[in-house]
Formats: structure tokens, C-alpha cells, sequence
């Protein structure tokens, strides 16, 4: 691989870091609102369920890539307790807010 | 090198496909679609290594490689999976449908590129070596062997049909003796050994049907050659005439390597054996394999040797 072949290399991949970045806040935003609206102990729908699980799911295979690490472990954390924990239990329901509450801090610190 | 990389996710693709084409690989084609994916694939499109995401939406990864590996261009192409580290669970799942290896997400761009190439060395080593495992097969056989006749029943060796028939003549109970072979064996083994073990296979099948339940026993003594022994008279024989076993054969060989080509058979003149041990039962077998070689009765054995035929009896 040549040094200029590295250079657009590395442009590609940049401007394809700074493409997730965008989703990233709008992924934050989508997670926020379902927290704002989080009726008592749980999100009001399936929806918002599904908004947590997509957004989990798909930082989860990418962001360690980018250079977000945190926000990888985080968002895979989310996603194993969303779709293996006990989601009637109380612990469990407030654990996944929990995630939600820091999937949202780190992806907007990107 | 052609890949091709399915994966819901744009940015997955995107990336995948500039890792594989700072990687050298020159033609990459991305598909977010599976359906449209598996529509390429169906029309035979070639591709040297096959990348594919587990979760996405409707025709899923796992669904997506048990289908292609049900492609005839498809059934060997390196696949690798590219999953997410909580979709380990459906690993063994990938495996069972066809997959060769996967990859974890989120993944090193610089790593991807090293994990297709592997992945194709490993398949054009695999077709290499199976390559050489047909051409060492080919040359490898030997058609004095009892080629993968053990499931035919009253299959004996030379010395045990010999034994055999010293046996019965002893007894002095009437005994007799055929050769039968397929005489364009050559036409068969042109086609490979696949063709030959078959047409020989049937061969020794189609004896023992006809014979049926008379009490005899076959050895594959030469090249597509048999002979019979039978406890009775000549005439037992007649179940195997060359008309009869030939259109047996070519009806049992169709679909098979060997079903291009018509089998002809000779078969030898049945031999009596002499009762009380007067006749060598090695030299009546030499007899009949010597007038088969010639085509069916044109041989005429020394005297010494010459056993009794059914026409002399």
C-alpha cells in the first residue's frame, strides 16, 4: 500500500467517522425522547422498546471501529440486557435505563 | 478477485468495502438488501469470497448462506460471517448452513482484509489438494481389484472359486463354468474411474439377479471380466446372454458417469467340468477367460487342457 494510497485511506474512513458521528446524536436524541417519556418504571410502547434495542444494536458493532470504545461497551451492554434480561423485573427495567441514561452522555460527547 | 458483502447497516457496508479495497481486493460489491443479494448470486454471478451480516431485517445472514450453498456456483465460495459479539449464539447456526469463518464486530479495518484473503487461500488450497486427490484417484486404479463389489452377494476370489470347483467335481455333481465380460471397457474407463466402477459394479449386480437363486458362485477374475460357477447344468447359463445383460446394464447406468456409453458383453461358451477330478479346475477357467479375450468361442484350448463343453457332451 502506497503512502498516498494510506492517506485516502484514512480521508475514506474519516469522513465516514464523522457520517456516524451525525447518527450517533440523532441515535442520542431517539433514546433521549424515549427516556423523557418513559412512563413511570417503563417505556410506553414496544416502539420505544425497539428505538432502544436498534440504536444499542447498531453502535454496538461500530463504535469501538471509530475509536469509541466506551460508548461500545456501553451500547453492548444495553443490548445484552434488553434482549436477555427479565424486562418485567424492576432491577432489570431500571438497569437498562440506566445504560440508555449513559448510552446517551457518551454518544453526545463524540 | 470479486466479494461481495451484505449487510443492512450502511456504514458497515461502506466500511467493509473500503477495508477490502485498501486490502488490493479491486471489485467489491455491496448489497444492503439480502434478497437483492441472493438475486446475484442465483444468477450465477462469481464471487471469490462471500461476506455477510447474521441480523438483518427479512432473509437473515444464517437463512441467506443455507440458500446460496444450495447454488452449484456457490456450494464451496468462502463465506464469512460478520457479526456482532452478542450474536455468538447463532455462530454454530451459521456454521451448520455453510459458513467457513466470521468475524466479530466491531472489527479492525486492516483485519478484514487479511481474513478474506485467508479465507480464500484456504478454498484454492482445498481445490487444489482435491485436485490432485482426483487425479492420484484416477491414476490410481487398478482394474484387478474387486472394485467396490462387496455388496454383491456369491462374490468369491480366484483361489476360492477354484476350491470351489474342485470341490464339486469331487462330489461328482455336474458343475460348469462361463466367463462373461464387458468387452468395451476402454470406452468406460475414458470416462473416468467414476464410469468404470459403476458399469463394473452393475455388471457383477446385473450376474447376480440374473443367476438368482441358483447355487453358483462369481469371481471378477480380470478387467471387466467374470466367471461363473455354477453347480448344475450348462444350460443355467442361459439367463446370460450377452442381449440380456447388456440392456440390463445400460437401463441400471442411466443417470450415472458411465450412461454415455452402450455396454457390450462377450461371454465365453460354457465349460462342463468332468466329474471325479479328470479336469484341472484352473485350466477350465483359463479356457473360458482365453475364449472371452477372443471374442466368444473362436479359441480352441490345447488338447491336453481342453475340458468338455456342453456341445461335446
Amino acid at each position: 500500500m502506497t503512502h498516498s494510497d494510506q492517506e485516502r485511506f484514512r480521508a475514506k474512513i474519516e469522513a465516514l467517522r464523522l457520517r456516524f458521528d451525525q447518527t450517533l446524536a440523532e441515535r442520542a436524541g431517539d433514546v433521549h425522547d424515549v427516556l423523557s417519556a418513559w412512563d413511570g418504571t417503563e417505556p410506553r410502547s414496544d416502539a420505544d422498546w425497539h428505538k432502544l434495542r436498534y440504536a444499542a444494536h447498531k453502535t454496538a458493532g461500530l463504535a469501538a471501529t471509530f475509536g469509541y470504545g466506551e460508548l461500545g461497551g456501553v451500547s453492548v451492554d444495553l443490548e445484552r440486557a434488553l434482549n436477555t434480561e427479565d424486562l418485567t423485573s424492576a432491577e432489570a427495567r431500571k438497569r437498562v435505563r440506566h445504560l440508555a441514561e449513559e448510552f446517551v452522555l457518551l454518544a453526545r460527547k463524540t | 478477485m470479486r466479494i461481495l458483502a451484505v449487510d443492512d447497516d450502511p456504514f458497515v457496508l461502506e466500511l467493509l468495502g473500503d477495508a477490502l479495497e485498501i486490502s488490493g481486493f479491486d471489485k467489491v460489491v455491496l448489497r444492503s438488501n439480502p434478497e437483492d443479494a441472493y438475486g446475484l448470486l442465483e444468477a450465477g454471478e462469481p464471487f471469490d469470497c462471500i461476506l455477510l451480516d447474521i441480523q438483518m431485517p427479512g432473509l437473515d445472514g444464517i437463512e441467506l448462506c443455507r440458500r446460496l450453498r444450495e447454488l452449484e456456483a456457490h456450494a464451496e465460495t468462502p463465506v464469512l460471517m460478520v457479526t456482532a459479539m452478542l450474536d455468538k449464539q447463532y455462530i454454530n447456526a451459521a456454521f451448520a448452513a455453510g459458513a467457513n469463518d466470521y468475524i466479530t464486530k466491531p472489527f479492525d479495518v486492516m483485519e478484514v482484509g487479511l481474513r478474506v484473503s485467508r479465507a480464500i487461500e484456504i478454498h484454492q488450497a482445498e481445490k487444489m489438494r482435491a485436485l490432485l486427490e482426483a487425479e492420484a484417484y484416477e491414476a490410481e486404479l487398478d482394474l484387478h481389484d474387486q472394485i467396490s463389489l462387496f455388496e454383491v452377494s456369491r462374490l468369491a476370489d480366484k483361489p476360492t472359486i477354484v476350491n470351489y470347483f474342485r470341490q464339486i467335481a469331487r462330489s461328482g455333481a455336474p458343475h460348469s463354468c462361463v466367463a462373461i465380460g464387458i468387452r468395451n471397457l476402454d470406452a468406460f474407463q475414458a470416462l473416468g474411474r467414476a464410469a468404470t466402477e459403476e458399469v463394473i459394479r452393475q455388471f457383477a449386480r446385473t450376474i447376480e439377479e440374473r443367476m438368482g437363486d441358483e447355487n453358483y458362485l462369481c469371481s471378477y477374475v480380470a478387467p471387466g471380466t467374470c466367471i461363473c460357477l455354477i453347480q448344475g447344468r450348462e444350460r443355467s447359463f442361459d439367463v446370460l446372454s450377452r442381449v440380456v445383460i447388456e440392456d440390463a446394464l445400460e437401463y441400471k447406468t442411466r443417470g450415472t458417469a458411465a450412461a454415455s456409453v452402450r455396454p457390450e458383453i462377450a461371454a465365453s461358451r460354457p465349460v462342463r467340468g468332468r466329474v471325479f477330478g479328470q479336469f484341472d479346475p484352473e485350466t477350465a477357467i483359463e479356457t473360458v477367460i482365453a475364449e472371452l479375450s477372443e471374442d466368444a468361442g473362436v479359441v480352441t484350448p490345447p488338447a491336453a487342457a481342453r475340458p468338455s463343453r456342453s456341445s461335446a457332451a
